[in-house]
């Protein structure tokens, strides 16, 4: 399109880049036949996970890069600033206005995406079944891409996808031998047996991390490819370390304070004033 | 006779007395022995004393907020749904066409299960909001106000048969001997209808002081308590402590002891109050 | 009495005024009929229109409402719950009503207590207990729900069994045990028959109860096994992660209002008659 800010998604390395090509989609929306660059930013009660785990773990991927650490008892919220940057990108040039977000649910998004009602939405490869799912979809699998979360952090141009691991098989300390053996035989036939591979890779979509699955044992669904094809890049992965996040409650008020920041009932201060206070809190209740 | 009943103590009692047992004696005791300890099974409690009772009333508890709350949505329904109530009751009692019809359309929302009323309702206030671009959760006066509006398209049309009942045992002759003496119809209504149905005005304030008092399921599928558990109400609050955080076990039972309290001095109150004005037929 | 032209008039609006009443009372029930058969999409844009033929999508929302929740099975299991409870409740509370009424002594005493007294205790103050019990007296079952209900609900029930027998005199009562019954067959035979109409009312306070009650299904059966019940459904259509059908929750709430609504209309004088009988003993 002509006057347009970049001509590629390669272009876009950065923040500041991302910024000025969304805010001039956003305006040129009605002639790019969308109701807004961004899906609607799910905030219902319940809905919200997009935002209080995986968004929120940039921020705190990038603290706990800056101190070495793997977990914190306290968080500063260093990069509070850079969470709000991408947040108000997304709510202010959304299908829909800010205040509406807090009856939207994550299916709501995913339809506005398959829809052909926006052009980005936020959510990982598991995503895909929502999207090929919906009746209507206008979406076809070659135009499906991921593109970084870029918040302006510095070395940001070479920041990749945010991957990791938030499930763990686990075996039950407190039960019979019998039944402990029983665990392991299960887990060891899931990820070995072809059978159970199978369910792996194309039942359930995993992007299996074990050794006992080959190059060819791999989900097919596009967002699925795309992330493959960020790894291998050469690109360096934001981990997902929201595993150390305090607690669920914590989690929630953080979602819930997004809400009110939405409403116009809190100021951003406010909310990283929540996220700060709540961390502590929820470490020192749920210290072992 | 009352020999030979007492030998068949068995089989009169004890089913009724084992089920009563097991759902509430022993779970009522253990709760109260609990909300003395720290505890995340029955079985690991470890005793505190006073400390559960103490952090209930903690800033971020939000169990005054949630009594406030509640305090607030009791009043305002109690008598919302009693005048309502009390109004329609005597329009049907005036021998209107089609009475039936409408005490049939009027007490069917009664029927209607807590969650499920709970989610239509929000579904029908949310529509009404985007027109003003905005959300239930987005304000906690709207979850208020939705709350009120609920309770009493719910237990409006209970009352009424009430108080239905109550008005037609009105004794006409007395209704006849004021218009005799020249009283307008407002008179007769504070005068007469009023004191004869005080018995009816007693059930129903107790019956809603004590369900709007206690709701739990309304409450949580219209707003879940959002935004930020400003429209949370005391047994979520309860609720939420127990399963919606880790660790707060002990607190949520005491929390649960204070709102038995509550609720057990609030119904009797009511009930001596109202009682002490009814008349003997 | 004959109405004079005046109150005419005054009834004429004051029946306007009820079917304006009425209309609003029903909207709510039409406003979820109507959005059940709209495509699942165009339901928040545009909610309080009828379906047109872009956003009519028949009965897509009731069959993947169907197949998500398993509501039908829900509906099963509220159906056996429910009647075997009510069963079991006015079986064996008004037996142990009419021996705490007949049978004098401060034990009979303590125990009508006891149950007026389980009346105000609300549900959250023994949830967890009672959850854990169930659990570990293998309750987690529809037939354990029951016996959970009973014992819940014993309070309200023996109240107000305890209440009607007071008023019935004790003379057919003794008259029959003269003649040769034992207290059981003087129970079904002569005394049972008199409280039916109490029976009828506590039936039915037991059952609008049971089958609405969504916390203790919830907390005791859960919603990992197969014997939910359908508030237990219904919640799980809205608390699921990720996947909201908007249409199908519309569906499910208007599948789960119809067996009300029939029961309603077709035992409705037994229902109203029964309401106010239970108001009144109050």
């Amino acid at each position: 399109m002509d006057g347009a800010v970049a001509k590629s998604v390669d272009e876009i390395n950065s923040f500041d880049t991302l910024k000025a090509v969304v805010e001039d989609m956003q305006a040129k929306k009605d002639d790019l036949g969308i109701d807004g660059v961004f899906a609607s930013t799910s905030l219902l009660p319940g809905e919200d996970w997009r935002w209080q785990t995986h968004l929120a773990n940039i921020p705190v991927y990038y603290e706990l890069k800056d101190k070495g650490v793997s977990d914190t008892a306290e968080l500063e919220f260093t990069y509070g600033e850079n969470f709000k940057n991408i947040f108000d990108l997304y709510i202010n040039n959304s299908t829909c206005a800010p205040t509406l977000l807090g009856s939207k649910s994550v299916t709501d998004s995913m339809a506005e995406f398959a829809l052909g009602q926006c052009a980005m939405v936020q959510n990982g490869n598991w995503g895909w079944g929502q999207i090929s799912g919906v009746e209507g979809n206008v979406v076809a699998e070659e135009n499906v891409k991921f593109m970084p979360i870029y918040v302006g952090a510095p070395g940001e141009a070479n920041q990749g996808l945010c991957t990791g691991t938030e499930n763990f098989w686990c075996v039950n300390s407190q039960t019979s031998e019998a039944n402990q053996k029983a665990t392991l035989d299960f887990v060891n036939w899931m990820i070995s047996s072809d059978a159970g591979k199978d369910y792996m890779v194309n039942a359930l979509g995993n992007a299996a991390p074990f050794s006992t699955f080959g190059d060819d044992e791999k989900p097919q669904d596009p967002l699925a490819k795309e992330m493959y094809a960020y790894m291998e890049g050469g690109k360096t992965a934001v981990s997902w370390n929201f595993t150390i996040f305090p607690s669920q409650d914590f989690k929630d008020d953080f979602g819930a304070a997004l809400l009110e920041y939405c409403n116009g009932n809190m100021t951003w201060e406010d909310v990283a004033d929540t996220v700060v206070t709540r961390w502590a809190e929820e470490k020192a209740a749920t210290a072992q | 006779m009352e020999k030979t009943l007492k030998r068949y103590f068995v089989i009169f009692t004890v089913p009724t007395i084992i089920a009563f047992a097991f759902a509430f004696i022993i779970p009522f005791a253990q709760g109260l022995y609990l909300s003395f300890c720290n505890f995340s099974t029955v079985k690991n409690a470890k005793w505190v004393g006073l400390e559960n009772y103490k952090l209930a009333f903690a800033e971020n508890q939000g169990f005054t907020s949630a009594l406030l709350f509640t305090v607030g949505f009791t009043i305002i329904a109690v008598i919302s749904i009693n005048l309502l109530a009390f109004t329609l009751a005597l329009a049907l009692t005036r021998k209107i066409k089609g009475t039936n019809i409408f005490r049939t359309v009027f007490f069917m929302p009664n029927l209607i299960g807590g969650i499920v009323l709970g989610y239509t309702w929000q579904q029908m206030i949310n529509a009404i909001l985007y027109q003003f671009e905005t959300t239930i959760v987005s304000n906690a006066k709207y979850g208020f106000w939705g709350l009120v509006i609920l309770m009493n398209w719910q237990m409006m049309g209970y009352m009424m048969i009430i108080y239905i009942a109550g008005l037609q045992n009105v004794p006409t002759e007395l209704i006849e001997a004021a218009k005799i003496d020249g009283a307008t119809s407002w008179q007769t209504l504070i005068k007469v209808k009023l004191p004869m149905v005080m018995s009816s005005i007693t059930i129903c304030m107790f019956l809603t002081l004590s369900n709007s008092f206690k709701l739990f399921d309304q409450n949580k599928a219209l707003t879940n308590g959002a935004p930020m558990n400003k429209t949370q109400m005391l047994a979520l609050n309860i609720y939420d402590t127990f399963y919606g955080k880790t660790g707060y076990e002990g607190v949520g039972q005491a929390k649960a002891v204070v709102f038995f309290i509550i609720v057990a001095a609030v119904a009797l109150i009511q009930l001596t109050a109202t009682r002490s004005r009814e008349v003997e037929q | 009495m004959i109405q004079n032209k005046q109150t005419k008039t005054t009834n004429g609006i004051i029946a306007a005024i009820l079917v304006v009443v009425a209309i609003a009372v029903l909207y709510p029930l039409f406003f979820i009929l109507n959005n059940s058969f709209k495509g699942k999409f165009f339901i928040s844009k545009d909610p309080f229109s009828l379906p047109t033929s872009e956003t009519f999508s028949g009965i897509t929302n009731y069959v993947n409402g169907l197949i998500k929740t398993g509501l039908l099975s829900a509906i099963g299991w509220s159906f056996f719950i429910t009647i075997l409870s009510v069963v079991l409740i006015i079986l064996f509370t008004s037996m142990t009503a009419y021996y705490i009424t007949r049978v004098k002594g401060k034990l009979t005493q303590g125990l009508y207590y006891m149950f007026v007294f389980s009346m105000i205790v609300p549900f959250q103050m023994v949830m967890f207990t009672m959850s854990s019990l169930a659990d570990t007296f293998h309750l987690k079952n529809p037939v354990g729900m029951c016996v959970l209900y009973l014992g819940f609900g014993a309070g309200q029930a023996v109240f107000m069994f305890a209440g009607f027998i007071k008023s019935v005199p004790i003379d057919i009562e003794e008259a029959a045990m003269i003649d040769g019954c034992t207290p059981l067959q003087n129970y079904f035979k002569v005394v049972f028959p008199i409280l039916k109409p109490t029976a009828i009312t506590v039936a039915i306070l037991e059952a609008m109860w049971i089958w609405n009650d969504f916390l203790l299904p919830y907390l005791v059966i859960g919603i990992s096994t197969k014997y939910k019940t359908i508030p237990v459904v219904v919640q799980m259509l809205v608390g699921s992660n990720g996947n909201k059908d908007m249409g199908a929750l519309m569906a499910m709430l208007v599948l789960s209002i119809i067996p009300i609504i029939i029961f309603y209309l077709s035992c409705q004088k037994y229902i109203i008659e029964g309401v106010v009988a239970g108001a009144v003993k109050g």
